[in-house]
């Protein structure tokens, strides 16, 4: 008998429920195995076109928040007496009521914008898009949806013409790129979509990765090439310059589609390839070679996979994110298969400005109020479902949390963060089957028309906004009941979905006629709609195509012209004319190393020697040399504000002269323990001393 | 058997004299492939192996473990290629023969299981590995020696790291399947697939 690779699993199960991770942006499907109500094993949904049976190391990990003993946050909901203190087990019913008075309260004493909502996992539909309802109605202004890369999202608003979600092509279509030009590693961290990658890269597409650190996408990049930290910009405007200057690029082509060419001409010709190369830390004779590259090969697809703490500011990101479809527009490569512009990170579903609400208006970036939480004292309850990554890292924001009246969290695992509220409820964000789930990097859309049961007293997180706001008399903004006054997912998707122009061409999710599935959005006509077996699978494959219209308009690309917008209001707003990244502040010679704000240790290898410590600073062996720095001595880095990190070296080549990593050595994922601290950004000048 | 496939970490002159030919295998026997072109270290063939024994094994102790490779190229800083490492089932296992406790055996589908209780974790088994697999339990201190998923075996299905898998680098199967498997791959495109059963030049840290 011949075994097969079959995703099954050998324990004791009664039902399998499937349903899609929420792990990351990229939307796998995955089969929870279910014994008597509880969850006994995980695998991936081979019937599911993005991992096809496959499951990540985060995804596989949900398993162990759910198995067994476990699983606490199942149990109960709870009352704390204060922080960091055994509480007592309350129902949800109670727990609303006790969140509400307080909240009375609170906007009694302080005001409305007293209370924060802070949304960090943009995946789930319902704790989203309930969440900003409720903050609208309670009229607060402070709330926000964690989006990694909000400003390049407003960026393909205005260059490429309204959709909100920046990927021109679907994973899918990448294999047909001749060059895919990856920006920044980050993709790594969306482990599924690195297969993508691959099957590009076994058909022959070349594939070319710039970032300040070593990482597994360089490991099997053609063109791996290694940048100075902060130099990203720098990097891409040497890269458009040498196309210009040496007319690498069709003009009457060029002129055909976009807008705008010949200010950007004028504007790239203003730098030296010289000196960009050596801020880069590159020879021009690589970045030329690149240059050329990208140049003579069309279609081309730029995946944008910079974390937003690389750069020096959001705006830099935005003005990376512009460069980049300014190549792509100079190579003719955005309406057609294989070219593209992949943004990752950006947008999540489109929400509109609920109007019907009258109320506060929140929309902000959660970044920041997350530092107002930290620096101002305006902030007196907060409701959210973050991650406290690191206790240690965190301090100042949990003495923030401290002293707030009420902290209130939506835990879907038994977390630093769990642990200081007043009240947790445990929620899931992976059993349920809810309205549509939403996949920027995937450009996805996908539902199952129902909620699963999850285990234990674990409950959808729109559930509690739903009750909630029921609670404090917002029912007639949330009209979403069934008969129990329970959620209706179906109905809240469906009012979601009429609101939305994306969707338009569904009409409705709340018919038995339509089955679970899922679509490439946007899906703006139902031309566009792919059926099978009587579920919508498929929408829009490419975002624009230089043969058709799109789609309620006569022109190739959604914008006024219609064609690529290249200068337009915001291109002047951001400053053209400071393209270059500004020449970091050092005060003192002393200040002479970089940051990088460094991934994961299973990223860059075994460390060799083993460390008793969560930290790790990577240092070249050229440095240590000169600074007599060895394996495992204890090292003192200091920012230039007097900010002291401690932490054992680790001699190693990954990391490129002049800069200093940080190193997670527990985090298995690719975000390192940057959180929560504004300022450390990648190019930050340090100072590194043993002690 | 263990098979390694790169077209990173080898030269060309090396690869053309180690095509796979399945005559030259047993074809009852499975053989375990590791595809470390498109491993990218991710370590969820770890997560998955631990899963799939945790009744009997401690948080973190699994049979496999992603390791590099790295050597120095002309173009580039240096390479690295990634690849899961684990028992490779070996056609004439060492352990075997060393193991004073008796607890290791090689069954008639070429699985070397070993019998954890059996274990006495002297870890002599370790010193004869020609693949530097061994790992042994932290508090234990016997083997956690890959067991090719056993019981998933018994239901006709393959181990957990080789069917889920986030990249699809990790196969097990007997020889016919095998070259299938590889012929397909070389069909998609202009790669060269080495297949080696050597583990010298692989240094791992």
């Amino acid at each position: 008998m011949r075994n097969k690779k079959k995703q099954e699993s050998v324990r004791a199960y009664d039902q399998i429920v499937k349903t899609v991770c929420q792990e990351c942006f990229v939307g796998c499907g995955l089969k929870f195995f279910k014994h008597n109500g509880q969850v006994v094993d995980i695998a991936g949904d081979e019937d599911h076109p993005i991992n096809k049976g496959s499951v990540c190391p985060r995804g596989a990990k949900i398993v162990q928040n759910y198995y067994s003993n476990g699983d606490i946050l199942a149990q109960y909901a709870v009352v704390k007496k204060a922080f960091n203190n055994t509480g007592k087990r309350i129902s949800w019913d109670e727990g609303i009521d006790y969140v509400a008075d307080k909240l009375e309260e609170i906007r009694k004493e302080y005001g409305k914008d007293a209370l924060t909502v802070l949304i960090s996992n943009p995946n789930n539909f319902t704790n989203n898009y309930l969440g900003l309802r409720f903050a609208k109605a309670f009229g607060t202004s402070n709330a926000a949806v964690y989006e990694p890369m909000k400003p390049a999202s407003e960026l393909a608003k205005l260059a490429l013409g309204g959709i909100k979600g920046a990927l021109c092509n679907p994973p899918h279509d990448w294999i047909n790129s001749e060059v895919i030009f990856v920006l920044g590693s980050e993709i790594s961290s969306e482990v599924m979509l690195m297969g993508y990658l691959l099957d590009a890269k076994e058909r022959g597409t070349k594939i070319i990765c710039v970032d300040t650190k070593y990482s597994p996408v360089m490991a099997k990049a053609d063109y791996p090439i290694i940048i100075n930290p902060g130099t990203f910009n720098a990097f891409m405007l040497g890269i458009l310059n040498i196309i210009i200057s040496e007319g690498l690029y069709d003009n009457k082509n060029v002129k055909r589609w976009a807008n705008g060419l010949s200010e950007i001409v004028r504007e790239c010709l203003n730098y030296k390839q010289t000196d960009i190369a050596a801020k880069c830390g590159l020879q021009p004779e690589t970045l030329s070679s690149l240059a050329h590259l990208l140049a003579e090969h069309n279609p081309i697809n730029v995946i944008g996979s910079v974390r937003d703490d690389q750069v020096n500011s959001a705006d830099s990101l935005v003005k990376l994110a512009w460069m980049s479809i300014v190549l792509l527009t100079l190579n003719d490569s955005l309406g057609l298969k294989g070219g593209g512009w992949n943004w990752l990170g950006t947008g999540s579903l489109p929400f509109t400005d609920m109007e019907d609400i009258q109320g506060g208006h929140g929309d902000q970036d959660y970044k920041h109020l997350l530092d107002e939480i930290i620096k101002k004292e305006t902030c007196k309850a907060l409701i959210w479902d973050g991650n406290i990554l690191d206790e240690n890292i965190s301090k100042e924001f949990i003495n923030a949390l401290s002293k707030l009246k009420l902290v209130v969290h939506l835990s879907d695992k038994n977390d630093a963060a769990n642990k200081y509220a007043h009240v947790s409820f445990p929620i899931t964000n992976w059993l349920e089957e809810e309205g549509p789930v939403f996949c920027s990097h995937y450009r996805s859309i996908q539902w199952n028309n129902k909620v699963t049961e999850a285990s234990g007293e674990r409950k959808p997180a729109g559930l509690f906004w739903f009750k909630l706001a029921d609670k404090m008399g917002y029912k007639k903004w949330f009209p979403w009941g069934d008969k129990n006054k329970e959620l209706d997912v179906v109905q809240i998707a469906d009012y979601h979905i009429k609101e939305t122009g994306a969707l338009a061409c569904l009409s409705s999710l709340n018919g038995e006629d339509l089955n679970p599935g899922g679509i490439l959005w946007p899906c703006i006509i139902n031309e566009d709609a792919v059926f099978e077996d009587g579920a919508l699978i498929k929408g829009r494959w490419l975002l624009y195509s230089y043969k058709d219209e799109y789609p309620g308009t006569n022109q190739c690309f959604p914008t006024v012209s219609g064609k690529v917008e290249l200068i337009n209001e915001s291109g002047s707003n951001m400053g053209l004319g400071q393209l270059m990244d500004p020449e970091p502040q050092t005060a003192s010679p002393l200040f002479a190393y970089s940051l990088v704000a460094c991934s994961a240790l299973s990223f860059l290898g075994n460390t060799g020697p083993a460390f008793d410590s969560k930290y790790v600073l990577g240092i070249n062996p050229a440095d240590a040399h000169n600074l007599d720095i060895k394996d495992g001595d204890k090292i003192v880095l200091e920012t230039e504000n007097k900010e002291i990190f401690e932490a054992p070296a680790w001699i190693t080549n990954k990391i490129a002269e002049n800069t200093v990593g940080m190193i997670d050595l527990e985090e298995r994922s690719y975000y390192a323990g940057f959180c929560y601290r504004g300022e450390w950004r990648e190019g930050t000048r340090v100072r590194i001393f043993k002690k | 058997m263990p098979l390694f496939i790169s077209s990173s970490c080898l030269s060309k002159e090396e690869s053309s004299s180690l095509i796979f030919d399945p005559e030259a295998f047993d074809p009852d026997k499975i053989i375990v492939v590791i595809d470390a072109d498109r491993c990218i270290g991710c370590k969820a063939c770890e997560v998955h192996c631990w899963n799939e024994h945790r009744d009997v094994r401690e948080v973190g102790e699994t049979s496999i473990h992603v390791m590099q490779v790295e050597k120095l190229s002309k173009d580039m800083k240096e390479a690295v290629c990634y690849y899961p490492n684990t028992c490779a089932h070996c056609e004439d296992p060492k352990c075997l023969d060393i193991c004073p406790a008796g607890a290791i055996t090689k069954d008639e589908n070429g699985v070397v299981a070993v019998y954890e209780e059996k274990c006495i974790g002297c870890q002599t088994c370790s010193t004869v590995c020609p693949n530097y697999f061994y790992t042994f339990g932290r508090n234990s201190g016997r083997t956690l020696k890959c067991d090719g998923c056993f019981h998933r075996q018994e239901q006709g299905l393959w181990p957990a790291c080789a069917t889920k898998c986030s990249m699809k680098a990790i196969y097990f199967g007997y020889p016919d399947e095998i070259a299938r498997i590889l012929k397909e791959k070389k069909a998609g495109g202009d790669n060269i697939y080495i297949v080696d059963n050597t583990t010298e030049g692989r240094e791992t840290i």
